[in-house]
C-alpha cells in the first residue's frame, strides 16, 4: 500500500512538472483565450462599476427632480443612520445564515447517499436539481400556492387545526421562514451536484485504506470524506454566500418584502432606492456597500476554508 | 476560408435582422414613439396602432410596452435623458415634476382639454397649464357580491361606518364571508389607505398636501380615527389568514363568490367578466365616516399620457392624443380599451361601454357629484408606496394607530429630503 502511494505521490508530481511547463510555454494562448470572457466581464461589469455606480456613489442625484450635486461622502455618512438599510443587512444575514447551513448540509447530505449504489440514483438526482433551473418567481409561486393554499387544505382534510389556520405570511417571522424554506429547496440540488463531483474525486485507495484502518460511518464522513472534500466546501460556500447577500427574486416573488417591509433584503432595498424614490446617487452608495461587504465577506471565507484543504 | 466565408454570412443575417426590425415603418412617413407600461393591454395595443395608422397617411404609430416595472423605464430614462415622443405618466405629482423640470410639453391649447371632466383634468396640470392628457379614470371602493347580500337579508349598501359593520355581521351570520383579503400585497392596502385619507381630508386636500409638503404637516389629522376604525371593521371580516392572501385570491374570491365583498378598483371586474356565469357585482363607496354625506366615490384620472418637450414630431405627437381623445371614433382609442367589463372608464363622455350593476352604481355617484380624488398620487414622488407597507402594519395587528402615523410621518419627511 505504501508503494502505492508513492507511486501515486510521485505520478502527481511529475505531473505538476509537465503542467508548469506548458503553461511558461503557452501563457500567451491561454491569456488570448480568457480574452473574449474578460472583455465580456469588463463591459457589462468592470465598466458600470467604475464608469457609473462608484462615481454615481459621491452625487446627491434624484431622477425625477433632475437635482445633481457632488456631496462627496455624505451618502456614506447617511447610511450610517439609515435603519431601513440595516434592518434589510439583518435580514440579509438571518436568511443567510440559515440558507447557507441549510443547503449545504442538505446537499452534502444528498451527495453523500446518491454516491452509494442506489437504484435510479440518476434520476433521484436531476429531481433534485430541476428546482435549480427553473426560475426563481415560478419556484416561489408554486411554493406561495402551497403554503397559502395546499397547506391549509391538507391540515383541513386531516383535522389540524394549526397547519389549517398558519398565516404564513402574516408576521415577519413566518414570513422569513417560507423564504429560507425555498431558498434552501431551490439552492440544495446544485450544491448536492458539487458535493457528488467532489466526492467522486476522492481516491478510492485512501478510502480503502481508511476502510482496513477500522474508520468507518459518521467518522469516516468528518475525519476523512469532510477533510479530502475541503475544496468543494470551499466553492459551495462562495456560491452559497454571495447568493444570500444578492437575493432578490425569491423575497420578491413570495413577500414583495412584506409584511410591512420585513422582509425586505437589501437588494431589494437598493432597488427601492433608486427606482421608487429615484434616488440614484444615494442607491448607488448602497450597492457600493454591498458589494464592499460581499467581497470582504467571501475573501475571508475563502481564506479561512482554503487554509483547511487538505492534498492527498 | 471556410471561416471567412461563415462570418460573411452571420454578418450578412445580422444586417438582415437589424434591416428587418427597422423596416415598421414607411419612408415617408413621420414616426411616432409611444411607451406604455406593462398591464392588462393583450392585443389593444396592436388595435391602437392599426387603427391610427390605418387611418392617418403621414404618421406611423409605434407602441412599445414595457415589459417590466414602468418605473425602472421612468428611471433609465430620466438617467440618459432619451424619451419616446409619447409616454404615460401618474398622475398629479409626477406630471408636475416633469413640467417643472421641462421635460413634457404644454399641451394646453389641445382639443382634449375641453372634453375632458375639469376634476379629471387637474391631474395633468402644473401652474395653469395643462401638461398630459388624462384618458381614463379609475375608481376605488367597495364591489359586492348582490345575491349574496340578498342572501343575508340585506336590502340595501351600507352608507356609514356602523352600517358596514352590521352588513358585516348579518353576512358572517348567513354563513358567508364578509371581505375578501388581499392585504398580502401592500399596493392593494396603499389603495385602501388612500381612499380612507381622501375621505378624512376631502374638505381641504390641498391644505393636507401643503402642509405635508411643508414639512409640518402630519397623518394625525382630525378624523383620522375614523380611518383606523373602519379598518378595525376590515380586519374583523377579513378572515384569519388575512394577510396571506393576494390581490389575484381576492379576485378570484369575488368572481367565485367566495366572499360578498372586495375593497378594489374596477379592474376586478375583469376577472369577474371572465368568469362563464358571472356574479352580479355591485359598487358602493367605503363608509369610512358615520356621516354618510362624507362617505364618497374615490375616483381619479388613472393614465395620463405627456408628449416629450424633446420631440421632433409634436405635430405628429399632437395627431395621436388627438386620435386617443376622440369620444366618437366607433373604431377609436376608447371602443378599444373601455368597452369590455372592467376597463376603466374615459374622463371625458362617451356613449359606450359594457352596462354592468357596478359601472351603473358608479355613475350614480359620479353624476350626483359624490366623488374625490386619491390622495395617495398627490404625495411626494415615492411615498405612495412606503404608505401602503406602514399600513400593512396596521392590518397585521403589528402597529398601533399611533405608530402608523408616526412612521407616515417620518417616512414623508424622509421622502421630501430628496
Amino acid at each position: 500500500m505504501i508503494q502505492k502511494k508513492d507511486a501515486v505521490g510521485n505520478r502527481e508530481v511529475r505531473e505538476r512538472r509537465d503542467m508548469s511547463i506548458l503553461y511558461k510555454k503557452n501563457r500567451k494562448f491561454y491569456l488570448m483565450l480568457i480574452l473574449p470572457a474578460l472583455a465580456v466581464y469588463a463591459l457589462a461589469l468592470l465598466v458600470p462599476m467604475f464608469g457609473g455606480t462608484i462615481p454615481y456613489s459621491f452625487l446627491k442625484w434624484n431622477l425625477m427632480t433632475g437635482k445633481k450635486a457632488f456631496i462627496g461622502l455624505d451618502n456614506y455618512i447617511k447610511l450610517f443612520s439609515d435603519t431601513g438599510f440595516w434592518k434589510s443587512f439583518l435580514f440579509n444575514l438571518e436568511v443567510g445564515v440559515f440558507t447557507i447551513v441549510g443547503s449545504n448540509i442538505l446537499g452534502f447530505v444528498l451527495a453523500y447517499f446518491l454516491n452509494e449504489n442506489i437504484k435510479a440514483k440518476g434520476v433521484i438526482r436531476a429531481m433534485f436539481f430541476i428546482p435549480n433551473i427553473v426560475s426563481a418567481v415560478l419556484v416561489s409561486f408554486i411554493w406561495v400556492f402551497i403554503f397559502t393554499c395546499a397547506m391549509p387544505a391538507i391540515g383541513a382534510a386531516i383535522g389540524w387545526e394549526g397547519l389549517a389556520n398558519v398565516s404564513w405570511f402574516g408576521t415577519p417571522g413566518m414570513a422569513t421562514i417560507t423564504i429560507i424554506v425555498v431558498s434552501v429547496w431551490q439552492n440544495v440540488g446544485f450544491l448536492m451536484i458539487i458535493y457528488t463531483a467532489g466526492l467522486q474525486t476522492i481516491p478510492k485507495d485512501v478510502m480503502e485504506s481508511a476502510q482496513l484502518d477500522g474508520c468507518s460511518g459518521l467518522k469516516k464522513v468528518l475525519k476523512i470524506e469532510l477533510p479530502l472534500l475541503m475544496p468543494t466546501v470551499t466553492i459551495n460556500l462562495f456560491v452559497s454566500i454571495s447568493g444570500a447577500f444578492k437575493m432578490f427574486d425569491i423575497p420578491n416573488a413570495m413577500t414583495a418584502g412584506g409584511p410591512y417591509g420585513s422582509t425586505m433584503p437589501v437588494a431589494m432595498n437598493i432597488y427601492q432606492e433608486a427606482f421608487t424614490k429615484y434616488n440614484l446617487g444615494y442607491g448607488s452608495a448602497k450597492s457600493v456597500v454591498l458589494f464592499l461587504t460581499v467581497a470582504a465577506v467571501t475573501l475571508i471565507q475563502l481564506y479561512v476554508t482554503r487554509k483547511k484543504e487538505v492534498e492527498y | 476560408m471556410k471561416r471567412k466565408m461563415l462570418a460573411a454570412v452571420l454578418a450578412g443575417a445580422m444586417t438582415l435582422c437589424a434591416g428587418g426590425s427597422q423596416a415598421v415603418y414607411a419612408e415617408d412617413k413621420t414616426k411616432v414613439e409611444m411607451t406604455v407600461w406593462s398591464g392588462e393591454w393583450g392585443d389593444q395595443l396592436d388595435r391602437i396602432m392599426e387603427g391610427f395608422n390605418s387611418t392617418h397617411d403621414d404618421v406611423e404609430l409605434n407602441i412599445t410596452m414595457q415589459s417590466g416595472d414602468y418605473s425602472d423605464f421612468l428611471g433609465n430614462a430620466a438617467a440618459t435623458n432619451e424619451w419616446p415622443d409619447i409616454y404615460i405618466l401618474t398622475p398629479w405629482t409626477q406630471v408636475q415634476t416633469f413640467a417643472e423640470t421641462g421635460r413634457i410639453a404644454d399641451l394646453s391649447d389641445m382639443a382634449f382639454v375641453d372634453k375632458v371632466y375639469p376634476t379629471a383634468l387637474e391631474a395633468g396640470m402644473y401652474d395653469g397649464k395643462v401638461y398630459a392628457y388624462p384618458a381614463n379614470t379609475e375608481y376605488l371602493g367597495v364591489f359586492y357580491n348582490k345575491a349574496m347580500f340578498a342572501e343575508a337579508g340585506i336590502e340595501s349598501v351600507p352608507t356609514t361606518r356602523d352600517e358596514f359593520a352590521d352588513v358585516c355581521a348579518k353576512l358572517e351570520e348567513a354563513g358567508i364571508a364578509p371581505i375578501a383579503s388581499n392585504f398580502k400585497e401592500s399596493w392593494t392596502l396603499k389603495h385602501l389607505f388612500s381612499v380612507m385619507m381622501s375621505n378624512v381630508v376631502q374638505d381641504d386636500m390641498a391644505g393636507f398636501l401643503e402642509q405635508l409638503n411643508s414639512g409640518e404637516g402630519t397623518f394625525g389629522v382630525d378624523g383620522i380615527e375614523d380611518v383606523f376604525a373602519a379598518a378595525d371593521i376590515i380586519k374583523q371580516y377579513s378572515g384569519n389568514n388575512r394577510m396571506d392572501c393576494d390581490s389575484t385570491s381576492g379576485f378570484n374570491a369575488l368572481a367565485n363568490s367566495e366572499a360578498a365583498m372586495l375593497l378594489t378598483g374596477e379592474f376586478s371586474q375583469n376577472v369577474v367578466g371572465a368568469m362563464d356565469n358571472p356574479p352580479d357585482i355591485g359598487y358602493f363607496a367605503l363608509p369610512v365616516s358615520n356621516d354618510a354625506a362624507r362617505n364618497k366615490a374615490a375616483v381619479d384620472a388613472g393614465i395620463v399620457y405627456a408628449v416629450s418637450a424633446d420631440t421632433e414630431n409634436m405635430d405628429a405627437c399632437r395627431e395621436v392624443i388627438d386620435y386617443l381623445s376622440d369620444p366618437d371614433d366607433e373604431d377609436g382609442y376608447f371602443q378599444i380599451v373601455c368597452g369590455k367589463a372592467g376597463n376603466a372608464p374615459p374622463a371625458m363622455a362617451w356613449n359606450g361601454g359594457v352596462e354592468c350593476s357596478s359601472s351603473s352604481d358608479y355613475q350614480e355617484y359620479a353624476n350626483g357629484g359624490n366623488i374625490t380624488p386619491w390622495v395617495y398620487q398627490q404625495y411626494v414622488n415615492g411615498f405612495d408606496v412606503i404608505s401602503g407597507d406602514i399600513f400593512q402594519g396596521y392590518m397585521a395587528d403589528a402597529y398601533t394607530s399611533n405608530q402608523v402615523i408616526e412612521m407616515l410621518d417620518a417616512a414623508y419627511l424622509e421622502y421630501l429630503d430628496q
